[in-house]
Formats: structure tokens, C-alpha cells, sequence
């Protein structure tokens, strides 16, 4: 992929089903010329970033809007046609444009360049495909608060705090007979700030993690609770067959909702019972799986046969948050323990929702960032690393090993922007995007 | 006596070296100097070693170069310096007496097997495509006479178009005493080498029956600093050790100073070379550091039988009575007799970014160049560099694999990859800021680090060599003592009592080591105590290092981890000849340098200043 750089590339932007309107984009030093011989209205007095229409050589007609170099999204020359969304009319483009010497850019391409040429950093072009990829709102929101520079301005900050420490370091060691020694207290102010900074970031993890994986909740209870009836009222349909005969689910099921602005994965287990045949034991035996794999257990029991000792014994072994559901509360006049649901009316799906919400992190998208697997692991190593340096100044351990901890320090911090990473590394950060960007 | 292997043209720190290393491989060797009695001549302060410049010298010695041993033979005064800094920074800094220092080295010179001096000038250097020899004008004689030769080290220091400044007086000389070269910079310049100017300066003397010394501040040598060279177990000093003596520039001082700026050679315009930034001048930290009030100057006595005195920390090239002015509102020097003044020399300085990183020319092969003519200052980077240039002059001459020392193996491969990689903006003075692994670059393990190195290419003899490896053998017998050690909570009252904590778990004695509060001392007795079957080396060296292996284990540890994640990139060799310009998708800027630099391996091209990392990234791939 590399070594092509100089190419000029085209790729669908909008994805590849016919749509409405669809963007074909096309990269490089040729990205003008053969918009010239693809186009048919070529203005005679073109300028950038205006918008033309005109025919194509196929037929089509649509929209061509070009950008220069440096202001463009690659930082090439960079043109842009609104055509049908046909994958007829796109196809014949792209094979057109490929006779005049374009190629078809591979996954990340666009974005790659972008990165090269330095238009972007990599935490930048990292969360341009976290946008994308983003299932919820609150996703999106913290994805693009890193695609806007957060964790780039925060680490050039850091970084900028760094070096000034160790040349400070760096003075004491070769000039101290002009500088005297290193304030030790002042650096480890610096140090201790820098580090609640790093906790600020850091505080994205878990949210970023739920994000990415989901939240699995696990329905769990005796037969019959009722279980696949709140599986499809928080569903509003009926996914999973519902009957009254104890025992009907006999594999788990699997579907998604959003709570709180968290993907979350429902899964509705068979009823915990002695098993009456092979199909079932199996069931139950993925039942018991979940609840060891579930980040949350909606434990349901039937509120008309009371909670019992079963119940209990089954619920107080749930290590993970759990919420206790009192199923078919309208059988009942008493108040039962946990939270009422009738399904039949969704009375207390609301109550459901909102306690769930309570065992979730809080997303603040304002503020909070997208961290994905890559930059959480780098920034742990660097907290790692300040709490390691800011020990060594405090123990008045000497100051050149300091260094050895802050120097590399700033090694990852240029990791995590791209600045300097392995070769192997960028590439595989981009194969993994998809398809025009 | 009119052809040699190879001839080393001055016999300055950087000559020496290398026409000693040269000689020792076995092949034919003439070292070209003025005047035969300078060799070795010490024209600024009579100190070797201090922060990085003392890791230099130890790395030269552990190369088998002759400084350190010099140094423990003619040592004055010798003093510990970055101690309570880390392992890193320590070494030490020693004063030579300034006459005693350059007649051990024209003895060693002048027994040295293989090698011939000649007392005379080189004009020129002859070549057809490689270096074919030089043309001499001896001592006494106007007649030139050629000599063949198929390397040339130029190790010329400050003598090119050398012109020394006091206030506006200027004369056309090298230094103190010393005629200036003309014909080599020509010589230079039409085989294509860019040629700038560099200035330095040295302080002025003053007589030590001058100096009022119950007002300045002495400090006593520390002879457990220990000698220089590996070679030696103790140093070899003629009288007992002298003090060095501090005191400081005050307000008037540098009244003084200001108020006749105009007057220095630097700022009246006279000189328009770049001076050392690490090196000041007086004048110039008066400008530069006008909020101080204060600096600290050192008197070093230059000999043991001469009343001279260095007085360190002010450099100048102010006018004679500015100087005497100055020097006399100091504390403790009321009354001195300045004996030499102060001045500051010019010279040509080649730019090192058109050198190998073996220090041959990439212009004409065979031209080998080392020293203060590549833009450094200090006797030790000087010396450093002649002996790579020496080695490699062997090396080109047999056709054999050239010495390039990496950066996380010595400071000589940082200091020459900065050279040329990077080239000088001023005269580069090596600081162990300058490294970037210098936890493993310390001054006690040189010898661990480059003795074996030193062996295979012929520079290290016989004895050096089974020094060291006796020394190896015991470090490695004690390191795999103590790692096999072990102790557990039966033997915890033992350590306890010798002001240990407890000991909870088996635990080796290595580990109980890096304990802050136990030291190898204190273990020995332990373990004699508790008849642990565990020999104690008695060599203090061997000591030291074990103690430093278990005390920074865990920071070496991550210093390793460092260098082997950049040791693929650094081993990557770029294909000679590749031509830039023809690699698809590789900057304009890039294409220039790695051109200009033509670096020889992916982690010195990563290096070039203004190389962008995706440049990198794409070199790479093609390679």
C-alpha cells in the first residue's frame, strides 16, 4: 500500500448500494486530468471548491467539485462527483477513470494520506473510523470529540511539560556548577499536575470499553418468570416465542437495545431448572455461561409465586451489577421485592430502564473522548511511567534516572500521535477501515 | 621512508590516537607534525575527563588509546565529579601536568612499532580518484618531497587559516606560538568540501605566587577517584596531588567587562566565527547571563615545576589591560600577574555532514578527517575521533568491514552520529544530555562495553586483554553467585541485625542487593554469618559493577528494552548508491537530505533533522 503512494485513487465515498446520490472521490497528482477527460463540462474558467454540473462520459449527470492541495482531506488534489447512486454508473466511472490511470483505492487509503501528508494526526484519523463505526449517538459524540484534536492537543501539552522537565534534568547534570541542582519541588508539582491530566483522559476508559464491546445483560431466572416477555417488550416485538409452558427457551438469544447511550446486548437465557432432556441441559448450561460473561444480570422471578429460596440462592451468587425483576406484578396486590414489570401493559419498563441506566457509567459528551484499544493502552504506560518518575524524584533517587522513565515518556506520546510508530503498526491501523474513506 | 600504508598528518590528541591505533594493526604508518615537540601539546587547560568528556576518555582507553594511560602517568590534581547525579553521570576529571603529559606521549610516539615521525608541513594531498599521497616540506628544507600513501588521516585541529585575536590586536598563527597551515584548506575546497569558521578561546595564565589563597575556596584532590585507565591499578603521580582552587567573578567584575565590550575581538566585530555555546567566553556569559551575578572560576596549577596558572571559567579575547582589570576585581586575585593573556583563534572547519560515519570523506576515498577540524572541541572528542579514524583508515587500506560504533554502545557513536548526521551549528562539545541510553553508557562499564570491540580490530594488546577478561569472568561468576543464592524468613534475624527489613520470601541474594538499605558490604558479613556457600569477588571494579547491576536493575532493564525495540531500524543498512530522487512518494525535502546525508542505516536516517517519519516509513519499504 505504501509504496503506490504517489498514485492517483478513486473510490466510492457513500458505500457501494444503490442510494439516491452517490460521491466518487479521486486522489493525487492526476485527480484533475482525468476529471477533465471524465467530465464533460469542464468549465472554462475553473476555480476550487466550486461546484459544477454537467454529464459524464457514461451518461450520468451530477455534480464535480474539486479541492486543491493542502486544503483538501488527503492534502492532494482532491475532486469529488455527485453522481446516481447506481453501482451501474458508479462501476463505469471507476473503470473509465482507471483507463485514464487511476487505481482503486484500497480501505483507509484516503484517510492514510491524510495522515502522511499531515494533515491529521494518528489519534485524529484513528477516530475518523471510531465515528463510522460509532452504534450509539453518545459514541459518535465522544469519537468525534477526539476526531477535533482532544487527545492530540492534551499529549502535545504533556509533551511540551516533559521536555521542558528534562531540560531542566538535562542542565542539572551538564552545567551544574552554572545551575545548581534541580528543584525537585517544582518538578514534582508539574509532574503531579501533568498526571491529573492524564487521569481526566483516562477517565474515558471504561465508557470507551463498554462502548466498543457493549453492554451484555443476561435475562436469568427459574422457567416461566417470564423472561422472553421482557426480552421482547424492551424489543417492542415479539422476537423471542413466548408460550406459558415452562421451559420454552431453550437456547440463548441475542439481541441489541441502547441504555444510556451504551450499545447493549440483551440475552435471554433458559430458565434455571433440573434438566429434563439433552436440548435443555445444554440450554442451561449456556445460561450458567452468561452469567459469568454479563457485564449486567436482569435476574426475573414470577411476582405471583413469590421469591424463593432457589431464587436466592441462584441471585446472591451474581458477582456483576444485577437488578432484581418482579415479573407479572399485575397477578399481584402485595408489593414484591424489585422492580415491577408487567408485560402485558409495559408497566415498569421505564423503572427497568432507568435503573440499568444507574449501573452503567455516566457518558458526558461534552467531555469525555472515544479511547479506543490502542491509545487507552499507551496512555496506561505512560501513567504508569509518571507515577514511576514522580516516585523516583520523591524518594530523592538521582535525577538521570528520571530521565530514563520521562524519555520514554515522551517516545509514546509520539506513538500515540503518529509521530514516530512501527511501520507494521500504521499499516494495520488502516487496513482496518473501510471502504472509501 | 617515501611510501607508507597510511600518514596522519598533526600529532595533537586526535593524531596521536589515531596513528598509534593505525600502527599497532602492523601496517606502515607516518605521523606529519610541525613541530616534533608539540606533540601532545595541551593549549587550553590542562584537564581531561568531567561530565561526558570523561566517559570519552574511558571509552578511548577501552578502545586501547593512550589518553587515560598519559593521564594516570602525568596526573596533578583528580576529582570526582556527578557524584549523587546517578551511575550515569559519574566519572572523573583529572589535571595533567602540561609539560610532563606531552613528553610521555612523544616517547610513546616515538617507540610505537611501525610508526615514523616526520617534523615538517603537508602541502598537499595527492589523489586520482582515492587518495594517493601527500607532498612534504620537511623542517629546514624548502624542497617538497612526495610521499606515497593509500589513506591520509587529517587530524590539522585548528591550524587551517588560523588566526588568534587579543582585543583588536590579530596575528596569523594557531595558537599560542604556532604557525598557521594555508595549502590544505585550498586542497579541501577543490575536492568539494564546505569550509566554515569556527572560534575558541583559552584564558589567560597568572602567576601562583600572585594568588592571595586564604580568600578562594580549596578543593583537595580525591585520589580514591581511582586511575583513568583500566590499565592501571593506581595512578602514577611524580609529587603528592594538589588542590584546585574556586572563587568567583562578582558585580565589578563584570562592570569591567560590559563597559569595554566593544574592545573583544568577538564583539567588535573582528571575529564573526561561531564560538562554543557549552564554552563561553567571560564576555559572553556577561551578555547571555546578564541577570547572574556571579561566576564560579577555578585556578588549576598547568605544572609541578612552573608557577602558571589556568584560570577556568574565564575564557577571553578582550584587550591585555581589560583582562588584567577583570582578572584583579576577582576575590583572591587582587594582586595577580597575569604571566599570558587570554586569547581567541580562528579556523577552518570542515562541515562533518559530508563524512562517513567510518570519518572518511564521501568526496575521496581514502581522505580520513578527525578532531577539532570537524567542528568539536575538548581534547577527549578529539581523541575519540582519531582513533575511529585511525581504526578505519586500517580497515579502507586492507578493504576490510569499517568500526561504526552505535549510539547505545558508546558515546564516540553518538558523538560521531551527531557529526554527521546532524552536522554543527558551533563547536560540539559532547554532554551526556547528548545520549540518549547513557544509563548503559557509563563511565564504570566502558570497558564491558568496548574492549571486546577494540580487541577484534587490533587495538587492544595482550595484557589490556587479559585484564579484562579476567575482570568479566569474575563479574559474571559473582552476578550468577548471588542470583543463586537464596535466603528465606530462617535467615531474616541475620539481615535484620545488619539493618535490614525482614525477609518474608525466598529470596535471593542479588535481590536482598537492590535493597537501598543493604549494600554488598554488609551482605558479605550476612552471608559469612549464616555460612551461605558464596564467594565475595575482592576486586572493588567487580564490586561496583554488581552493585550497579542489582541497585538500577529495573531501570537498565527498561534502557534495554529501548535500545533492542530501535535496534532493527538501526541495523536496517540502506543499499549504497540507491538513488532518492527515483523512490516514488518521498518528499522534496526528503530526497535532498537523504541524498546530501546519505545515510547508511534506516535509524540514521530517521535521525536527519527535518526528515518527515512517513519518509521513513516509505524508505523502508523499499529497502
Amino acid at each position: 500500500m505504501l509504496k503506490d503512494f504517489k498514485d492517483t485513487i478513486i473510490a466510492p465515498v457513500t458505500g457501494v448500494q444503490p442510494s439516491a446520490v452517490a460521491i466518487l472521490r479521486i486522489s493525487g497528482s492526476q485527480a484533475i486530468d482525468i476529471s477533465k477527460k471524465v467530465f464533460s463540462h469542464w468549465p472554462s474558467e475553473f476555480k476550487y471548491r466550486y461546484a459544477y454540473y454537467g454529464t459524464f462520459k457514461n451518461s450520468d449527470d451530477g455534480l464535480l467539485i474539486a479541492f486543491e492541495n493542502n486544503k483538501s482531506f488527503t492534502g492532494e488534489e482532491c475532486v469529488e462527483w455527485q453522481i446516481h447512486g447506481s453501482l451501474a454508473s458508479i462501476q463505469s466511472l471507476i473503470d473509465l477513470s482507471c483507463r485514464e490511470g487511476a487505481r482503486f483505492a484500497k480501505p483507509g487509503e484516503f484517510t492514510m494520506r491524510a495522515y502522511f501528508n499531515g494533515k491529521i494526526d494518528l489519534t485524529r484519523a484513528e477516530a475518523i473510523k471510531d465515528s463510522i463505526d460509532a452504534k450509539t449517538e453518545s459514541h459518535f459524540r465522544l469519537a468525534s470529540n477526539v476526531r477535533n484534536g482532544k487527545i492530540y492537543l492534551e499529549c502535545l501539552d504533556i509533551k511540551k511539560s516533559i521536555l521542558k522537565i528534562l531540560a531542566q534534568v538535562e542542565a542539572s547534570t551538564d552545567f551544574s556548577e552554572e545551575v545548581g541542582d534541580l528543584n525537585t519541588l517544582e518538578v514534582s508539582e508539574v509532574l503531579t499536575l501533568l498526571l491529573k491530566k492524564l487521569d481526566l483522559l483516562l477517565n474515558s476508559k471504561s465508557s470507551s470499553k463498554l462502548l466498543r464491546k457493549g453492554v451484555r445483560i443476561a435475562l436469568v431466572g427459574k422457567p416461566n418468570a417470564g423472561k422472553s416477555s421482557i426480552l421482547n417488550m424492551c424489543l417492542g416485538r415479539a422476537r423471542a416465542i413466548v408460550t406459558d409452558i415452562p421451559g420454552t427457551t431453550r437456547d440463548t438469544i441475542e439481541e441489541s437495545i441502547e441504555i444510556a447511550g451504551f450499545p447493549c446486548i440483551l440475552v435471554d437465557t433458559a430458565g434455571l431448572r433440573t434438566a429434563r432432556d439433552i436440548v435443555e441441559q445444554i440450554g442451561i448450561d449456556k445460561s450458567k455461561d452468561e452469567l459469568e460473561n454479563a457485564d449486567i444480570v436482569w435476574y426475573v422471578y414470577d411476582a405471583s409465586l413469590g421469591w424463593s429460596t432457589e431464587d436466592q440462592e441462584v441471585y446472591g451468587n451474581i458477582t456483576c451489577p444485577k437488578i432484581k425483576i418482579a415479573n407479572k406484578s399485575d397477578l399481584i396486590r402485595l408489593i414484591p421485592e424489585g422492580i415491577k414489570i408487567s408485560t402485558f401493559t409495559s408497566q415498569g419498563h421505564q423503572d427497568l430502564m432507568l435503573a440499568t441506566k444507574k449501573l452503567v457509567p455516566g457518558i458526558d459528551i461534552e467531555n469525555q473522548i472515544y479511547l479506543n484499544e490502542r491509545q487507552t493502552d499507551l496512555l496506561e504506560k505512560i501513567h504508569n511511567l509518571m507515577i514511576n518518575s514522580l516516585h523516583t524524584i520523591q524518594n530523592n533517587y538521582s535525577s538521570d534516572l528520571l530521565s530514563v522513565d520521562l524519555y520514554t515518556v515522551i517516545r509514546y506520546i509520539s506513538e500515540i500521535l503518529g509521530e514516530s510508530a512501527n511501520p507494521d503498526v500504521i499499516q494495520e491501523i488502516f487496513s482496518e477501515f473501510c471502504l472509501g474513506k | 621512508m617515501n611510501a607508507f600504508d597510511i600518514v596522519v598528518i598533526g600529532a595533537g590528541h586526535a593524531g596521536i590516537e589515531a596513528a598509534l591505533s593505525a600502527a599497532k594493526s602492523g601496517l606502515s604508518v607516518a605521523c606529519v607534525t610541525l613541530r616534533l615537540d608539540r606533540i601532545g601539546h595541551l593549549p587550553c587547560n590542562c584537564s581531561i575527563g568531567g561530565p561526558a568528556k570523561g566517559h570519552i576518555a574511558r571509552e578511548v582507553d577501552a578502545l586501547g588509546g593512550m589518553m587515560a594511560i598519559a593521564t594516570d602517568h602525568t596526573l596533578t590534581h583528580i576529582r570526582k565529579v556527578g557524584t549523587g547525579k546517578g551511575p550515569a553521570v559519574q566519572t572523573s576529571r583529572a589535571h595533567v601536568c602540561k609539560s610532563l603529559y606531552p613528553k610521555f606521549m612523544q616517547d610513546v610516539m616515538s617507540k610505537q612499532k611501525g610508526l615514523t615521525l616526520i617534523e615538517g608541513m603537508v602541502q598537499e594531498i595527492i589523489y586520482d580518484k582515492v587518495v594517493s599521497g601527500v607532498k612534504i616540506r620537511q623542517s629546514g628544507s624548502q624542497e617538497l618531497t612526495n610521499i606515497k600513501c593509500r589513506a591520509v588521516v587529517m587530524t590539522t585541529g585548528t591550524f587551517l587559516n588560523g588566526v588568534c585575536h587579543i582585543g583588536k590586536e590579530k596575528k596569523d598563527a594557531a595558537r599560542d606560538g604556532d604557525q598557521a597551515v594555508y595549502s590544505l584548506t585550498d586542497f579541501l575546497k577543490n575536492i568539494g568540501v564546505r569550509i566554515r569558521r569556527f572560534k575558541t578561546g583559552t584564558t589567560p595564565r597568572i602567576s601562583k605566587h600572585s594568588v592571595d589563597f586564604s580568600k578562594v575556596l580549596a578543593m583537595e584532590s580525591e585520589p580514591d577517584a581511582g586511575p583513568m585507565s583500566y590499565l592501571n591499578d593506581r595512578t602514577f603521580e611524580k609529587h603528592p596531588l594538589l588542590p584546585c582552587w574556586q572563587t568567583h567573578t562578582n558585580l565589578t567584575t563584570h562592570e569591567i567587562l560590559s563597559n569595554r565590550l566593544k574592545e573583544s575581538a568577538m564583539y567588535s566585530g573582528q571575529i564573526d566565527s561561531v564560538g562554543p555555546r557549552y564554552c563561553p567566553s567571560i564576555e559572553d556569559k556577561v551578555v547571555k547571563f546578564a541577570d547572574k551575578h556571579s561566576h564560579p572560576i577555578f585556578l588549576e596549577q598547568e605544572e609541578w615545576d612552573h608557577e602558571s596558572m589556568y584560570v577556568q571559567g574565564f575564557s577571553t579575547s578582550m584587550p591585555l589591560d581589560v583582562q588584567r582589570e577583570a582578572i584583579k576585581s576577582i576575590k583572591g586575585l587582587e594582586n595577580a600577574e597575569i604571566l599570558k593573556p587570554g586569547y581567541a583563534v580562528e579556523y577552518d572547519m570542515i562541515d562533518p555532514m559530508q563524512l562517513s560515519l567510518s570519518l572518511m570523506s564521501k568526496l575521496l576515498p581514502g581522505l580520513f578527517l578527525a578532531g577539532q577540524v570537524n567542528g568539536t572541541s575538548g581534547y577527549e572528542e578529539a581523541a575519540g575521533q582519531g582513533l575511529i579514524a585511525g581504526i578505519n583508515a586500517v580497515q579502507y587500506v586492507r578493504n576490510e568491514e569499517t568500526l561504526i560504533l552505535r549510539r547505545d554502545q558508546a558515546f564516540l557513536g553518538v558523538m560521531i552520529d551527531d557529526l554527521v548526521t546532524k552536522g554543527v551549528e558551533d563547536p560540539y562539545r559532547m554532554l551526556t544530555a547528548r545520549a540518549e541510553y547513557r544509563l548503559i553508557l557509563r563511565h564504570d562499564n566502558s570497558d564491558q562495553r568496548l574492549t571486546p570491540i577494540g580487541r577484534k580490530f587490533g587495538t587492544v594488546c595482550d595484557d589490556r586483554w587479559m585484564k579484562f577478561s579476567n575482570k568479566k569472568n569474575e563479574i559474571e561468576k559473582s552476578f550468577l553467585g548471588l542470583k543463586s543464592t537464596f535466603t528465606g524468613p530462617q535467615h531474616s534475624y541475620a539481615v535484620e541485625a545488619a539493618g535490614g527489613g525482614k525477609i518474608i520470601n525466598k529470596t535471593s541474594i542479588f535481590d536482598l542487593l537492590k535493597r537501598p538499605e543493604l549494600d554488598l558490604d554488609t551482605l558479605e558479613k550476612v552471608s559469612k554469618e549464616l555460612n551461605l556457600s558464596l564467594v565475595f569477588s575482592k576486586d572493588k571494579s567487580v564490586r561496583q559493577q554488581l552493585t550497579i547491576m542489582a541497585v538500577y536493575d529495573g531501570y537498565l532493564q527498561r534502557q534495554q528494552d529501548e535500545v533492542d525495540r530501535i535496534l532493527s531500524m538501526e541495523q536496517r543498512r540502506i543499499p549504497e548508491g540507491i538513488v532518492y530522487a527515483e523512490l516514488k512518494g518521498l518528499s522534496f525535502e526528503s530526497v535532498e537530505k537523504f541524498t546530501n546525508i546519505m545515510p547508511e542505516t534506516l535509524g540514521q536516517a530517521s535521525r536527519i533533522p527535518g526528515v518527515r517519519p512517513s519518509d521513513v516509513v516509505l524508505l523502508s519499504r523499499y529497502i
